[in-house]
């Protein structure tokens, strides 16, 4: 029998690759894997691939990059991290905010040792990345791509040129090279800007091109320094789709450092804000947003929902406190507790006037939260009462003294 | 003019065009790889080495401030050993080939450390050796930079070549002081200031194209 049969795409011809496993179907993936796997194409294990739908999904997933108590201390005495404890696990797109020198780029570049953390452990697939030799580091740095603000592309290079780049680092055979080039142009949309050089296409379209090449060695995660800030909003986007679309269908897993929150928002799916190089607050982006814990997480989340009270809705609540009846809340809303009448059903079953300040209602991932400033009148025991009704409904309530 | 003086005039050139041809590709082999190290052995560079990147620039430094007449004098002994012989074309080769490694090591330098640190940053991501950064990132996108240098160079060393007749090297500038100035023939001269002007012109458009025809930027 002839064995080559029984594989429907034997040999690594261009049907086994990325794209084929982006355009094919969902369910049938875990086949293309395993002829993939079968002419030894792909190292990636096939659990990985299995798991596609993203968002919540993460909890149990293995843990891909683990940091312990790390510390950074530059040459110059400045202190730029500490005591930084994080896990990272597979298929999750993880973001990391601050403020400009909050010391996330740091952060970020001891994942692949670009920075030597001068305390604390760096696990990477179990392996401690400090204890490794120059040469094994290389090896694993394969495994880990990278992307930047300003791209960093060669300008000596074409678009092709560069997207080979680190597979001629790697030693791939030049027929493996070409074959790779082309699926990753396809994928990244850029088939048609080949033979182009980096000053003769867009920004967007650099980015693409980065992309493409830290995709192209096949690696467990793509770190991403700052992607889009370089970016006009538009295109922004347009990254970020991308990005999140082959989290989705390739499983990779993406670290991402940003200064904007809508870019977390957009796409990432836990977050660790940093402050003054240390680790302020970490959780599920949709927890981070809809219960910020830390002053500086609020004042990032401002930017996005703007949580603070304009002035004039301030004054006028003041001057409604000062009258001596009511009280201000802030509701949270999160999930279906949105769609719920609440505060309507607590103002005609406790008697209550309802003044409405100021409010938004979004959406992370699917899951819809908001905020509500309410002023509330009525009497004492009326708004006790309603105070426990509504923190029944799943709505949180926080009393705000101006 | 006479055939006899033209037939020198030829020569002349040729010699020029000889000792500068020579001494420039000595400079460029020698050169090219000490202007690397100047650069990947300084402070923050590929394969930091304090010591040796301050004995080659104290080197560099000290050819380069020597007058090239001292130079081409000071350096017999070494001419003698090499090509046999302290007089002709072939030994200004030695002192003029002297001059150009630390001029064209530290044009070398300049280009290089204008690449951008996160591209090297980014090749250090994908686990490239020191020695693929060099050759795949800093030497390809500094290369403008270096061909712009080189033509430097040539037409410095055109001008250096001319001082060459001191030791009997020939060539345009050793044809012009003989016979234009101690013989007073201010025809041969011009023509030879003429013929200098048009090799420079030559040499610098050439490496202004080139350059401009690599360059992505």
């Amino acid at each position: 029998m002839d064995i080559t049969q029984t594989y429907p795409n034997p040999g690594g011809h261009p049907g086994s690759g990325i794209l084929a496993r982006l355009l094919a179907p969902f369910w049938k993936e875990q086949a293309t894997t395993t002829i993939a796997n079968s002419s030894g194409n792909f190292r990636r294990e096939a659990h990985i691939k299995k798991r596609h739908d993203g968002v919540g999904s993460t909890a149990e997933a293995p843990v891909l990059f683990s940091l312990r108590d790390i510390g950074k201390t530059f040459n110059g005495g400045v202190q730029a991290l500490r005591g930084i404890d994080l896990d990272i696990r597979e298929g999750e797109i993880f973001g990391i905010i601050g403020r400009s020198g909050a010391g996330k780029s740091t952060l970020l570049r001891t994942l692949n040792q670009l920075e030597r953390p001068t305390e604390g452990r760096v696990h990477f697939e179990g392996r401690d990345l400090l204890a490794l030799d120059a040469a094994g580091l290389r090896q694993v740095q394969r495994r880990i791509g990278m992307i930047f603000q300003h791209f960093n592309l060669l300008s000596s290079r074409t678009v092709a040129g560069n997207i080979a780049l680190p597979l001629e680092l790697a030693g791939t055979p030049d027929e493996e090279i070409k074959r790779r080039v082309d699926e990753l142009l396809d994928l990244v949309g850029l088939t048609e800007q080949r033979d182009r050089y980096p000053n003769q296409i867009s920004g967007g379209q650099k980015q693409r091109v980065g992309i493409a090449r830290a995709l192209a060695t096949e690696p467990r995660v793509l770190l991403c320094d700052e992607a889009t800030s370089a970016l006009d909003p538009e295109t922004t986007q347009s990254i970020l789709g991308l990005l999140a679309d082959i989290n989705r269908r390739l499983g990779l897993t993406i670290v991402l450092i940003t200064h904007q929150m809508q870019v977390i928002k957009a796409v990432a799916h836990r977050v660790a804000v940093l402050e003054d190089g240390h680790l302020a607050e970490l959780g599920a982006v949709a927890d981070i947003f809809t219960a910020p814990k830390q002053p500086i997480t609020r004042t990032l989340l401002q930017e996005v929902i703007g949580n603070e009270i304009p002035p004039g809705v301030r004054d006028r609540a003041a001057r409604l406190l000062a009258s001596g009846e009511g009280r201000i809340w802030r509701l949270g809303f999160r999930g279906e507790s949105v769609d719920r009448p609440a505060l309507t059903e607590a103002a005609e079953r406790f008697g209550l006037k309802i003044n409405l300040l100021h409010g938004y209602i979004d959406e992370i991932q699917g899951t819809p939260f908001g905020s509500l400033v309410v002023a509330a009148s009525g009497t004492a025991e009326a708004i006790e009462a309603a105070e426990t009704f509504i923190r029944n409904q799943e709505i949180s309530l926080e009393e705000i003294t101006l | 003019m006479s055939p006899e003086l033209l037939r020198l005039f030829q020569t002349s050139l040729l010699e020029t065009l000889w000792m500068v041809g020579v001494s420039g590709a000595i400079g460029t082999v020698v050169g090219l790889p000490l202007g690397v190290l100047l650069v990947i052995t300084d402070h923050n560079g590929l394969l930091q080495n304090r010591p040796l990147n301050r004995l080659l620039g104290i080197v560099a430094n000290a050819v380069r401030s020597t007058p090239f007449i001292i130079l081409l004098v000071a350096v017999i002994p070494l001419t003698r050993l090499i090509v046999g012989t302290s007089i002709g074309t072939s030994a200004a080769i030695v002192p003029l080939a002297i001059a150009a490694i630390p001029f064209i090591a530290r044009l070398v330098e300049t280009a290089l450390r204008e690449v951008d640190r996160g591209l090297i940053e980014a090749l250090q991501a994908m686990g490239a050796t020191p020695w693929q950064i060099i050759r795949t990132v800093l030497i390809p996108e500094a290369l403008p930079g270096i061909v712009a240098g080189l033509t430097i160079t040539l037409v410095s060393l055109i001008g250096h070549s001319a001082m060459a007749g001191a030791v009997g090297g020939g060539g345009l500038g050793d044809l012009g002081i003989r016979y234009g100035y101690q013989r007073f023939l201010p025809e041969v001269m011009t023509l030879v200031v003429l013929v200098l002007i048009v090799l420079v012109q030559i040499v610098q458009s050439a490496g202004d194209r080139l350059a401009r025809r690599i360059s992505h930027r």
